[in-house]
């Protein structure tokens, strides 16, 4: 077996080293119990021996004097049957055997050498001499009378008293280790627990707080030492916690104001670029819709100062000349108009104006004009509003002229008015083929221009109701559309009484190009 | 110049007005079309010897129908693009992509352009 002391347990040490301990000192109690019993044994022997020596000496002494000899061999043999007692002799001045209970030895030296008058032991025997007198047996003088004493009794007490020492030494060492482990364990038990809670706030949890601070020795001051260094990590820990919480928050908040303020100038890049795209797309249709009547006015100049022409072709080409100038004229109108508005620098000339007194004299026109049929629905009294009177007519005109466009010819054209509480609404309605549901929303985009036959007959800078709509809602009201495919199209503003002057008058700027 | 079959396409009608006008009075024999479709129809009818083309045209651009006589046609109909649109960009796709032969921009000198009918109907014939 082999032994590394410091590789064991703390218990199984403090065991090891009450064993290494104990069994030396108990071998040495026991070795001194022994020697102490082997002594006091002896000495009761010995001091049976000299009792029952004296006796038998005498007796023989008296048995010799009379001569008796059967006697003797009597008492000799008597002497024997006392188990102690191996072997009487009796011995002449020069130790030759006279007379013995072990007849081998008569007439010859007795093996012991000289009488002995004191104890000797040999093996396992006393052995000793007593001095008798009497008369010549067989021609020799008895002189001792000599004992040969077993002590096998005494060795017998002793070895059972060394049983007994062993086993009572074992049980004591078994009480001593079950103690010192019981022991043990019990002051262990508050280093367990201090294992263990270590343990528990190695995982973070200072909660837990170890027994026994309250005590005084070294374990108790332990303990509180302990207890000490838990609280102040615990609230370490947690103010800890919180400084990290309160940065995570921190951090969280900022990082979402970033994520807000990336959103934020994503959407207006991407407006910026949907701006770019829709300035080229101006700056394209503008120089198209220049253009093209430029192209005929400057065309059919020269063509009528070089071409030999009927006086009938030359009207035509006048007439077109003439007509391709107004639409530039008014073209560049709408541009100046569309730019002011989106630029937010419309300036209306506000004054009262009757509603219903535009729309007549709106419908006169287009009647006498266009030989169109109008149903025209008004109250009977509509109240005067602070209006930029030119600036509605236009808006009227478009919608009327819009609805001219998409109506057949012997369709209507209903225009109504309509008195709501805070203001007026006029409605012009067509029987036309309508605007198809997913472009409705982008009738008053700039540039849009319907897909269907009618639009495509018709020129327009596709600005005209964008204008509207400027125009409509620099009086703080409302242009809206509704529109049933194959039923026709209702196109209504609606403007309040009291207008307000707005200072800031229009859409946000940013749209202007020009 | 007489006989010669060529293909007016504008959206426009007074500028078609203006073109036929002055190409019939050179002796060609002008066919006229409002829109894309119908250039297409009277291209496929007729063979017109050269067209001229406006870009800027609802429903089907002048691009879709140069892309497509090239495709059907190769170079044996000369066209002369004819547009408002006037940047690099719109002249590279013009000459370079849909190869057309001649790139003009609104406005248009009407004795340029009936000069470059000219010499691409007489380069036809030679």
């Amino acid at each position: 077996m082999s032994f590394r002391l410091s590789s064991m347990s703390y218990r199984a040490r403090l065991l090891w080293g009450l064993l290494i301990v104990n069994i030396p000192m108990f071998v040495i109690l026991s070795a001194n119990e022994i020697v102490a019993v082997r002594n006091f044994a002896f000495q009761r022997e010995l001091d049976a021996i000299s009792t029952e020596g004296q006796f038998l000496a005498s007796d023989v002494t008296d048995a010799l004097l009379d001569h008796d000899r059967a006697r003797v061999n009597e008492i000799l043999s008597f002497a024997t049957t006392q188990h102690q007692i191996k072997e009487v002799s009796i011995l002449d001045i020069n130790s030759t055997v006279i007379a013995s209970t072990d007849p081998t030895l008569v007439g010859r030296t007795h093996p012991s050498t000289e009488p002995v008058p004191v104890a000797k032991i040999r093996g396992k025997s006393f052995l000793k001499s007593f001095p008798i007198r009497g008369r010549m047996m067989d021609g020799r003088i008895p002189r001792f009378l000599q004992m040969n004493y077993s002590f096998e009794k005494a060795y017998g007490d002793i070895s059972s008293t060394l049983v007994w020492e062993i086993g009572i030494d074992s049980v004591e060492i078994l009480i001593i280790l079950l103690v010192a482990w019981f022991i043990s364990g019990l002051l262990q038990k508050p280093l367990i627990e201090l294992r263990d809670v270590s343990n528990l706030m190695a995982t973070g949890d200072f909660s837990r707080r170890v027994h026994g601070g309250d005590r005084r020795d070294i374990v108790g001051q332990l303990a509180a030492a302990f207890n000490n260094m838990a609280s102040r990590l615990e609230v370490l820990t947690a103010s800890m916690q919180q400084e990290i919480h309160r940065a995570t928050a921190e951090l969280t908040s900022s990082n979402k104001f970033l994520n807000e303020k990336r959103e934020q100038l994503e959407a207006s890049n991407r407006k910026l670029r949907e701006l770019d795209v829709l300035k080229s797309d101006f700056v394209s249709m503008v120089s198209h819709e220049l253009r093209t009547p430029l192209t005929s006015i400057i065309g059919f100049a020269k063509t009528l100062r070089t071409l030999p022409l009927s006086k009938e072709q030359q009207q035509q080409y006048l007439a077109i000349i003439e007509a391709e100038g107004k639409r530039l004229s008014s073209l560049v109108e709408e541009y100046l108009d569309i730019s002011k508005i989106e630029s937010g620098t419309i300036s209306l000339q506000r004054k009262p104006v009757n509603i219903a007194t535009l729309i007549c004299s709106a419908v006169d026109l287009f009647s006498v004009s266009l030989r169109k049929g109008f149903i025209v629905d008004l109250p009977p009294s509509m109240p005067d509003i602070m209006a930029d009177g030119a600036k509605v007519v236009s808006v009227l005109h478009n919608l009327m002229d819009n609805a001219i466009k998409y109506s057949g010819d012997s369709q209507e054209i209903v225009i109504t008015g309509h008195l709501k509480d805070d203001g007026i609404a006029v409605s012009v309605r067509d029987f036309g083929p309508g605007i198809a549901p997913e472009d409705i929303d982008k009738v008053f985009d700039k540039f849009y221009r319907g897909k269907n036959p009618a639009t495509l007959r018709h020129h327009g800078s596709g600005l005209g109701l964008a204008i509207a709509k400027g125009i409509i809602e620099a009086h703080n009201g409302k242009i809206w559309c509704e529109s049933l495919q194959g039923k026709g199209t209702m196109f209504s503003f609606f403007l309040p009484l009291q207008s307000q002057p707005k200072l800031e008058t229009l859409p946000p700027a940013g749209n202007a190009y020009y | 110049m007489d006989g010669h079959i060529i293909l007016i396409v504008d959206d426009d009608s007074n500028v078609r007005e203006l073109l036929r006008v002055n190409c019939v009075a050179q002796g060609l024999n002008v066919l006229t079309a409002g829109d894309g479709a119908e250039a297409l129809r009277l291209v496929e009818q007729h063979i017109p010897e050269l067209v001229i083309l406006d870009v800027m045209m609802p429903e089907m651009d002048g691009w879709e129908v140069c892309k497509q006589i090239r495709d059907k046609y190769q170079d044996s109909i000369k066209v002369v693009m004819l547009t408002a649109k006037d940047t690099a960009r719109d002249k590279i796709i013009g000459k370079n992509i849909l190869k057309a032969d001649e790139y003009l921009t609104k406005p248009f000198d009407i004795d340029e352009l009936l000069a470059t009918v000219h010499r691409l109907l007489l380069r036809e014939s030679a």
